[in-house]
């Protein structure tokens, strides 16, 4: 009868920087709970204020939001994009990625693909 | 009343997280402004959904008559007010009506539209496009006014009554001659499955651009439902989790300590609550005026109501004024409850039914402004929507139900939070009697119930309070994990190149000038498919293979020899197999757009192409109309393969861009 929830937050993570972080999809809960397990993660978060540009198939100026941006605990920071496996096949799917990676290469971080099947 | 947003659901969530592919370049900019996380008055999660599932449910998946299923208090005047800046930016929408069925529900709209005022409120154009502010205007329908002004304004306002009978009506001929695309939009919209307000949304159907029904409660007492498809349900658990509404307390007395007994003033008949025929009493075939609550029960639940209307105050501090809402059973009740209040215990009490003047009425919806005398409204049914006092803290029950829907409104009323702030917390505190059963809302509303209250309890402040609901945006806690990106190399140069990008993205899917030769020469491999979701008598599973030939074979012979071609007659009517096809097709074009990043407006382009693929591959190509049930029903099963084959490089962008092309 009451709708399922749709979104949520995960509380007082361990290693972001703030007070919670929110979530759209199961996936993505279940990928935070995994940085805040890995020991080689320093600190993550989904609320950052990044935004890439890119080309989308129609020849349109869009950005997208990627997904994590993680620092380890070696210093180094990437961006972890998380796609499940029916959105590889997707146009523009392509086309951020290539433009997440330029992004980082251009600063200097690494830009990670995490699939989920 | 069923959700039909449920198939979508899915590609919808992967659209917002996507950034919205498909939508108008104009409808980007809209959300770019309204959802920006940095602006001052943000709106609620349940508003930001509602508005994206109108605008996907619109552009992507071209639908035009919409429900959204929104809980009193869950914000829904400012989702109609997102959807009308957007219709008039992105699409070009001019006129707005905006349709109420009673007073109270018109003054509510009047109070949020007059002066554009829920424009300005939730700053719902950027700077650069307030000029569209100018054309939003608001004219009220009602006696007298000057239809002039409904040329003038942008929004039209207006009872339902105002447009009844039909093309005799100057108002409807009006709207229907001389304003131009229409948006139209129901509040309250459980009330449109009404023969003359359904004939008047007919009469506008013809003009209208889009249909925006919203209620709180679709399923009416009498199981109709309105005329629109329901993509939306935020109701209260959600409601409750986001904040955003007041959490229900309810006080009940032990059923020895107060009897919960009526009688009737003519014949000194006395009764118990079991004995009342409630609905009789709501349909009007038993007089309102015949029962009225004993005086002894009434004081007693009176008591415990104006006990939590204290503790209500001292949890206002000051701050605004709590109101009690006291709900009869009739008039004559709503009458001794208002004499009640004022001789016994000193409290100013209105009294609302269907025979007070529209002074009463407005008096009502300004109780609890400081100048206002009164401290309590007494009502029968009559004020169950529309009324919207956000400082109604206290609901006293004297009476039952008689259906699931009036419950709903009736404590809706009380929902709304006066402090419009997720980390405030705020509860509705309801006096209610084991008698009247009313346990089923209290568990749709998640109420926690106190039983065996006494008139002398007191409750601590603080003990029955939701759990404490956090801010909607986060909070930086450990500044040790905030994580800086570098700077560019080279530095921040500003402009983003996009030329650079141009370049370099992939470009296997550029448009195919020749799709017409790429899908005629698409070979479809034969294949046996095996139907079972056709429920046919005496028949389990059908199998066909791509010649069209026929065979049938009982599920536990499924190696066996052919039995007998399949009779047609046994099948689903021709024509609804048709329409289903039809209608899978048109699925279909919609999907593969979504997945392509094409906007909703060329589905009609695509339906026709992927209609006449399948004529020619499967059904013989003398059109699907001329088509057997049994390559029909084949066909459909083939659309996987269709799918496949459009999906191939090139095909719908060239369809979309070469829309006149034809096999060379």
């Amino acid at each position: 009868m009451t709708p399922a929830k749709k979104h949520g937050v995960l509380g007082a993570p361990k290693k972001s920087a703030y007070s919670f972080e929110r979530w759209q999809f199961d996936w993505e809960r279940q990928y935070m709970e995994q940085l805040e397990e890995d020991a080689d993660v320093f600190a993550w978060t989904k609320n950052h204020k990044i935004r890439i540009p890119y080309i989308d198939f129609q020849s349109r100026k869009r950005e997208y939001r990627p997904d994590f941006l993680v620092k380890l605990a070696t210093g180094k920071v990437e961006l972890h994009e998380v796609k499940g496996g029916h959105l590889k096949h997707m146009p523009d799917t392509k086309r951020k990625l290539e433009a997440g990676r330029r992004w980082c290469a251009e600063r200097g971080i690494e830009f990670v693909l995490v699939t989920k099947e | 009343m069923r959700n039909a947003f449920t198939p979508y659901e899915k590609q919808y969530l992967e659209w917002a997280d996507e950034g919205f592919p498909g939508v108008e370049p104009a409808t980007e900019q809209f959300l770019e402004h309204v959802l920006d996380p940095a602006r001052e008055r943000s709106l609620w999660p349940g508003q930001r959904a509602g508005l994206l599932r109108a605008i996907y449910a619109f552009e992507v998946l071209g639908r035009r008559n919409l429900l959204l299923n929104i809980v009193t208090g869950g914000g829904k005047t400012a989702i109609i007010g997102a959807c009308i800046a957007w219709l008039r930016w992105v699409h070009g929408v001019r006129s707005f009506l905006v349709l109420s069925p009673n007073t109270i529900v018109r003054e509510r709209l009047r109070g949020d539209f007059s002066g554009a005022r829920v424009f300005h409120d939730f700053d719902l154009f950027p700077a650069t496009h307030s000029h569209y502010i100018n054309d939003l205007g608001l004219h009220t329908l009602e006696s007298g006014a000057a239809l002039q002004g409904m040329l003038e304004s942008g929004i039209v306002l207006g009872n339902i009554q105002q447009l009844y009978g039909g093309a005799g009506n100057e108002k409807l001929a009006a709207v229907l001659n001389f304003l131009g695309d229409l948006a139209v939009f129901n509040d309250e919209a459980h009330n449109t499955p009404a023969p003359e307000y359904t004939d008047v949304l007919k009469a506008l159907s013809g003009k209208q651009v889009l249909r925006l029904d919203t209620t709180a409660t679709p399923d009416r007492a009498d199981g109709q439902e309105p005329d629109s498809e329901m993509i939306y349900e935020y109701g209260i658990a959600q409601a409750l989790d986001d904040g955003i509404v007041k959490s229900t307390v309810v006080y009940q007395p032990d059923i020895k300590s107060v009897e919960l007994t009526y009688t009737d003033p003519n014949t000194g008949e006395q009764v118990s609550v079991e004995e009342i025929d409630w609905e009789a009493i709501d349909d009007g075939r038993v007089k309102a005026t015949k029962w009225v609550t004993d005086t002894k029960p009434r004081r007693e639940q009176l008591k415990i109501a104006l006990a939590r209307l204290e503790e209500q105050r001292k949890r206002a501090a000051g701050r605004y004024k709590p109101i009690l809402f006291v709900v009869a059973v009739g008039i004559a009740d709503a009458r001794a409850t208002q004499k009640e209040l004022e001789s016994s215990f000193g409290v100013r009490a209105l009294v609302v039914t269907e025979d007070s003047t529209d002074e009463e009425r407005l008096e009502a919806m300004r109780i609890a402004e400081e100048a206002s005398p009164y401290h309590a409204v007494v009502s029968v049914l009559m004020l169950r929507e529309g009324w919207d006092v956000p400082e109604v803290g206290v609901i006293a029950l004297l009476r039952k139900f008689s259906s699931r829907v009036y419950g709903q409104q009736v404590i809706g009323r009380g929902l709304r939070k006066v402090v419009r702030k997720p980390e405030e917390r705020e509860i509705l505190a309801v006096v209610d009697h084991p008698k009247l059963d009313h346990s089923w809302l209290w568990e749709l509303v998640r109420a926690k119930v106190k039983k065996d209250v006494k008139a002398t309890d007191e409750f601590d402040l603080d003990e029955d309070l939701p759990e404490p609901v956090g801010p909607h945006e986060p909070e930086l806690v450990d500044p040790e994990k905030i994580i800086e990106v570098p700077e560019p190399e080279g530095g921040p140069d500003g402009e983003f190149d996009f030329s650079t990008l141009i370049d370099e993205v992939p470009d296997e899917d550029e448009a195919r000038k020749d799709w017409p030769d790429v899908l005629a020469s698409t070979v479809y491999a034969n294949e046996v498919v095996e139907i079972t979701d056709v429920t046919v008598k005496g028949l389990k599973s059908i199998n066909l293979d791509a010649s069209g030939f026929v065979k049938y074979k009982s599920q536990d012979e499924l190696d066996a020899e052919v039995v007998d071609p399949v009779e047609e007659a046994k099948l689903p009517p021709h024509e609804e197999l048709l329409e289903r096809l039809k209608e899978q097709i048109r699925a279909l074009a919609g999907e593969l757009l979504f997945e392509k990043g094409f906007a909703g407006k060329h589905r009609g382009a695509l339906y026709e192409v992927i209609s006449d693929h399948v004529d020619n591959k499967f059904l013989g190509g003398s059109g699907m109309a001329a088509a057997s049930s049994v390559h029909l029903l084949y066909a459909g099963e083939r659309l996987h393969d269709v799918r496949a084959a459009f999906m191939g490089p090139g095909i719908v962008s060239g369809i979309v861009t070469f829309p006149l092309a034809r096999v060379s």
